[in-house]
């Protein structure tokens, strides 16, 4: 269902994460990561974020880790980050 | 800018705890409630939430069996409350900013930028008795007429520009340096005689008869060139004569002699060291002394620095001062040494070869000696010069005939 509804936006010139609805990531180093269509918060720690996301979830780490703004549609973590891992 | 929004509505730093405060922010993320500064400290998450929005979060502790501890009121609104019983201060704030904004509806300053023949001050009375001051409202000056009356008033300026700058009239002038005015040419009859005694080198004649040649030696007073020119036939006889304006370059060997002499004695101020000082301040135009006490020295140089005050940048205030320094001396007699009177002596002498050579007068030979006689730097001697000795004279004689 996923990969039709993809398709169709890669035919239609549509952006992938609109259709699809998948987090977008974007890091500035490993200092700073923008997350965008997140779907929530799992876990919250210094060590480890886990969020909800799809197709499947995020799991951060790294040391320091601070949320520097969190709104529905996104969030920006800061901290050092040390590894961004997607698990079902 | 986000913050300065924030700090405008007020937020509150927040400490949540309790078994599941993930749920409480993915909550408040779906209900649309921005946090920030989101850190997680010992197990317990401290962030800042818009003061309008914890009212909502309320609702959500109980669901997400969390705890939420405001740790810090911050911002505008809470500012306000904390000093809600400090009204006097409060309207001093406004009134100070009521009057900062009614002196910046008028000017306080008028500077000239540019002007080297016009003084300030000449250049201030004009604009007073056109109605330009300082004090006077923005709205009242309309600088192209300000341009306009300073341009016809004196025609020597060639451009003004003015402009309002904070409470400052700046008006940037040019002035024409060289007015060439056609001068009437007056054609009087005249002849040249020599100015002084010497020895004709060079004699070149436009207009006159020339009575002395080169080599010739003349006296002062002696007529050079004659303003009478006669006029003859062709059998060479003299049929008449008629008067012109006579014209001619006339140089001649001179003798000048220079002498100068000053005393060795002269006086100069000691500094007792006694200072006193007077402060004068102007508010809106009003006087006011703040330390009368400057009378006491017979002697005394006076020294005065002036401001005005000015909030940085254009922004001037109607409050001036003036800090002026009194310092007592005494006269006392020094006497100069032979050296210092020497060197004085060549520079007075150097002055005087200075005004000779800008006249057009060539040196020729100098024979100068500098003695100390009697107390007295004595400076004497002679110049021998090449200079111009015509200078005009009416026509000595004009009997005869005018021409028909």
């Amino acid at each position: 269902m996923s990969d039709r509804m993809e398709n169709m936006a890669v035919s239609l010139g549509l952006p992938r994460e609109l259709v699809t609805g998948a987090a977008v990531l974007s890091s500035f180093g490993d200092s700073c990561l923008f997350i965008e269509n997140h779907k929530g918060i799992i876990e919250y720690g210094k060590e480890m974020i886990k969020l909800q996301a799809r197709p499947c979830k995020i799991q951060i780490t790294g040391t320091n880790l601070d949320i520097a703004f969190y709104t529905a549609e996104e969030m920006k973590i800061t901290g050092k980050i040390t590894e961004i891992r997607y698990y079902r | 800018m986000n913050r300065l929004i924030f700090w405008m509505q007020g937020y509150l730093a927040v400490e949540l705890s309790g078994y599941s405060p993930e749920r409480l922010l993915n909550l408040c993320s779906y209900n649309r409630i921005e946090l920030w500064d989101l850190v997680c400290i010992g197990g317990k998450y401290r962030f800042f939430v818009r003061a309008s929005d914890f009212k909502q979060m309320v609702g959500f502790v109980r669901k997400s069996k969390s705890r939420l501890v405001i740790l810090e009121k911050r911002g505008l609104p809470f500012f306000l409350r904390r000093h809600r019983g400090r009204g006097l201060f409060a309207m001093g704030i406004l009134v100070c900013a009521a009057l900062l904004y009614l002196m910046s509806l008028r000017i306080w300053t008028i500077d000239f930028d540019g002007n080297s023949r016009f003084t300030d001050e000449l250049l201030m009375e004009t604009l007073r008795e056109a109605g330009y001051e300082t004090g006077m409202e923005k709205s009242g000056i309309v600088c192209d007429s300000l341009e306009l009356m300073l341009r016809e008033t004196y025609p020597e300026i060639t451009w003004v520009s003015a402009q309002i700058k904070g409470t400052r009239l700046i008006v940037q002038l040019r002035e024409n340096t060289g007015v060439l005015t056609a001068e009437p040419v007056d054609e009087t009859p005249c002849d040249l005689v020599a100015s002084r005694d010497g020895v004709i080198t060079e004699i070149i004649t436009r207009s006159g008869t020339p009575l002395v040649k080169a080599g010739d030696t003349v006296t002062a007073g002696q007529v050079l060139v004659s303003g009478v020119v006669e006029l003859f036939n062709d059998s060479g006889e003299k049929t008449g004569e008629h008067s012109v304006k006579a014209d001619a370059t006339v140089k001649a060997a001179t003798t000048a002699v220079y002498e100068e002499s000053f005393s060795l004695e002269h006086s100069v101020k000691w500094y007792t060291g006694g200072e006193r000082y007077q402060l004068t301040l102007w508010i809106l135009g009003r006087k006011l002394f703040l330390d009368g006490n400057i009378r006491g020295f017979d002697t005394y140089d006076t020294v005065s620095e002036q401001g005005q005050l000015s909030l940085g940048g254009d922004f001037y205030l109607p409050v001036s001062w003036q800090w002026t320094t009194l310092r007592e001396y005494e006269e006392q007699t020094a006497i100069y040494s032979e050296a210092e009177a020497r060197s004085l002596a060549e520079s007075a002498l150097e002055r005087y070869e200075q005004n000779l050579l800008e006249k057009g007068v060539q040196i020729i030979e100098k024979n100068v000696r500098i003695d100390m006689m009697g107390g007295e730097c004595i400076t004497q001697g002679t110049f021998s010069l090449i200079e111009e000795i015509a200078e005009e004279a009416p026509v000595a004689q004009t009997t005869g005939d005018q021409e028909e």
